[in-house]
């Protein structure tokens, strides 16, 4: 029962990850490639509601993907695994929002 | 009552005097909290010895103080909005606001370190009791003639007399607990 | 500004801050060696909910209003600055908060009494938290600057 519950929060962990990482690419792609923000814009209304649509959508493809697909394993390998995650979450979480606010503030100086 | 009617009397209401009166509330209970922490705290140091009744006290303190916070910075956005509405932005970017701010943060941060046990209590207690009245003390003092430097300076100061003075408190304590042994 | 904006914009920033507040309680319930479920479990579907709300009621004010009335203002004034890096990053990283406040609230509803067997993974919990707490506080911050910036 343990192990499945870790299971479900090591496939929401991961499916966080990849959302946040998503975010900080177009974020920054968007910035530097046109089309990509008109793509948006025109798809979504507004740009920033369409990279926020987007996370939800591979956030939620990405937990089911990998839950579906994941491996048994010990309950003792899946607890260190899930917290090596989460941790890994936490570390991609502050280092996104550092890339994020640095390059806002070398882009409103016009080093990008 | 209606729907219309209630909505009628949330709209007439003075929301100033509310927020004010909810901000003062928090910040009462925020700095006699950290107060009667402090106090409970070295009351039960005294002995050494943490008896469950003085546990007690001291969670109802913390209880209160973190009440007192939650009162002051909901009611503090609260105004801060009011001003945003009425199209007077200056005392958003003012010295004395965001001195308050930074003391308030030191407030939260210096509880996450404390409950980690990573904040030895000696300088913990000093930053929670001085931070408290120094907000206080921020938040009456009307045209504030110090740069945000020059308040920081003095609050750090501060906090060091007051990590001194508790101290000194702390062994007269001691003394007065061993002498009567 | 219209009342209904306005109230959009309340709303935004009374249940974002309440959201902040919720998650800086569920980070130090957690550093507590024995957790008390029950507060945490509310104040993490609390906060979820908080956010989700301020996202919401935000991101409507943002879409209809900020662009279009707020953001000219702002960049023809004296802090430029106020737009074009503290608001581009604050939009960007709000788009954090859902994903690590439900992190947060999933772990803590699934595992509940487990955690107190589990510290080192009761603590990665807890980073999860604490990094929507501090997203949260810089959020807040980053609003004011904004506020005085359209407005002095």
């Amino acid at each position: 029962m343990l192990e499945k519950k870790l299971k479900i929060i090591g496939s929401f962990a991961i499916a966080s990850f990849v959302s946040i990482l998503f975010i900080t690419f177009a974020t920054v792609f968007g910035e530097l490639n046109k089309p990509f923000k008109d793509w948006l814009t025109i798809a979504f209304g507004h740009h920033w509601a369409g990279k926020g649509a987007l996370s939800v959508i591979i956030f939620f493809a990405v937990a089911g993907l990998h839950w579906l697909t994941a491996i048994g394993m010990h309950p003792v390998a899946i607890d260190r695994k899930v917290r090596k995650l989460l941790v890994a979450l936490f570390v991609v979480t502050i280092l996104s929002s550092l890339i994020i606010i640095g390059f806002f503030t070398l882009h409103f100086m016009k080093m990008f | 009552m209606t729907a219309c009617g209630a909505f009628d009397i949330i709209i007439s209401m003075n929301w100033n005097l509310f927020l004010v009166s909810m901000h003062i509330i928090g910040v009462i209970l925020g700095t006699g909290g950290a107060t009667f922490a402090e106090i409970f705290y070295l009351k039960a140091k005294r002995d050494g010895v943490f008896e469950p009744l003085e546990v007690d006290y001291l969670k109802l303190s913390y209880f209160v103080l973190r009440t007192g916070l939650f009162l002051l910075v909901l009611s503090g956005f609260g105004l801060l909005l009011s001003l945003r509405f009425h199209e007077f932005g200056a005392p958003l970017l003012g010295v004395k606001l965001w001195a308050k701010l930074l003391i308030v943060l030191i407030i939260i941060l210096n509880a996450f370190l404390i409950q980690a046990r990573k904040m030895p209590m000696w300088l913990g207690s000093s930053l929670s009791i001085t931070s408290w009245y120094t907000a206080t003390i921020l938040g009456l003092w009307r045209g504030i003639p110090y740069s945000f430097g020059q308040i920081m300076i003095f609050y750090l100061l501060s906090v060091m007399l007051v990590a001194y003075i508790l101290h000194i408190i702390d062994k007269r304590i001691l003394k007065s607990v061993t002498i009567k042994k | 500004m219209a009342t209904s904006l306005s109230i959009f914009l309340a709303f935004h920033v009374i249940i974002g801050v309440t959201g902040v507040f919720l998650f800086g309680g569920v980070s130090l319930g957690l550093l507590k060696k024995k957790i008390s479920v029950k507060m945490l479990k509310l104040f993490s579907l609390g906060g979820l909910i908080s956010y989700l709300t301020a996202w919401i009621t935000g991101g409507h004010y943002y879409v209809v209003h900020y662009g279009v009335k707020v953001k000219p203002i702002i960049k023809a004034g004296n802090m430029p600055w106020a737009h074009s890096i503290v608001m581009e990053a604050k939009e960007h990283l709000f788009l954090f908060l859902p994903f690590l406040a439900f992190m947060s609230m999933a772990s803590i509803w699934l595992l509940k009494e487990d955690l107190n067997e589990m510290p080192k993974f009761k603590n990665a919990v807890m980073l999860i938290s604490l990094a929507a707490f501090i997203i949260g506080v810089l959020m807040a911050l980053g609003g004011i600057i904004i506020s005085g910036a359209a407005t002095i």
